[in-house]
């Protein structure tokens, strides 16, 4: 099954998959084609996508990775911000930004970086 | 036809306004031009109701409704304008209000629970995040974006946020680890 992701969403995947989840997949297509199942909830403020291997996931225990994915886009002046909570069967990417509107679906990526936590 | 509604402070003859003429000459930098674009707003308001009634956006079409009523008011008030676009700028902020806060509270991950019990309501928890980061970013001197933790009501609570080239300090997300 093939699983649908808007543009920017690949790139803040992959940027993932590098820094947070490498070591756990052999390589990005496996880590892709591990989740069957994708929950996505937009809204102005933000987004939360889920990806899901099974639903059997106790989401207290899932872990923050120490990484940040940082996104300029054209529409976002102040850019957007993606954090991955780890847990065994799932991952949930949630992303936010600091004005009152979320990227659009097929805005343009202007660049993307990564922050560790200090 | 209408004398100057500013009355006599404009002068004796109530029609000075439109230079002595009022069949032929309008009021051309008062409240002429006001009405004008209570008018635009108005039929603005009108057709975006419309479509939003037509595309079955109750929201949006409720939004539109308010903001058409405030026009309409604002249209018949010397010198006010633009009352719809307060309407739908207080909208705006209401939705992304309520998005914020289903997005801070809405997560078990985020591990909230125990700090939202202790306030009456989500909106005044949230206040009280923003009270306490705005502090830290102005006793740290914090531009750009920050990760800090902040005790609220006993609770460590970590905050994702970015202050901007206003010094303004806004939330992107916050939890407890």
């Amino acid at each position: 099954m093939s699983l649908k992701f808007y543009n920017y969403e690949i790139l803040v995947l992959k940027k993932l998959f590098e820094y947070c989840l490498k070591s756990k997949f052999s390589s990005f297509d496996e880590f892709m084609k591990y989740f069957f199942h994708i929950q996505r909830d937009i809204n102005q403020s933000g987004e939360y996508l889920f990806l899901k291997h099974s639903n059997n996931e106790n989401e207290n225990n899932m872990e923050l990775c120490n990484y940040t994915i940082v996104l300029e886009s054209e529409d976002l002046k102040n850019g957007a911000e993606f954090i991955a909570w780890i847990g065994k069967n799932s991952i949930l990417i949630e992303g936010y930004s600091f004005e009152d509107k979320w990227i659009k679906p097929n805005s343009k990526v202007i660049k993307i970086g990564v922050k560790k936590k200090t | 036809m209408q004398s100057d509604p500013v009355g006599l402070e404009g002068g004796e003859n109530g029609f000075v306004y439109v230079g002595g003429n009022p069949l032929v000459r309008v009021d051309a930098s008062g409240q002429f031009w006001d009405t004008v674009a209570d008018i635009g707003f108005m039929i603005y308001d009108a057709a975006s109701g419309a479509y939003h009634y037509a595309t079955g956006d109750d929201e949006a079409f409720k939004t539109d409704m308010a903001a058409l009523a405030a026009d309409s008011a604002a249209a018949v008030v010397p010198f006010a304008t633009g009352a719809g676009l307060a309407v739908r700028r207080t909208k705006a902020y209401e939705k992304y209000r309520a998005g914020k806060l289903k997005h801070f509270f809405g997560q078990e991950r985020h591990k909230l629970d125990g700090f939202l019990k202790t306030f009456k309501s989500e909106e005044e928890a949230y206040d009280a995040v923003q009270n306490a980061i705005e502090k830290i970013v102005e006793k740290n001197g914090i531009v750009g974006r920050f990760e800090e933790t902040v005790n609220v009501s006993g609770y460590p609570i970590t905050v994702r946020g970015f202050v901007d080239e206003d010094g303004i300090t806004k939330i992107g997300t916050f939890f407890i680890k």
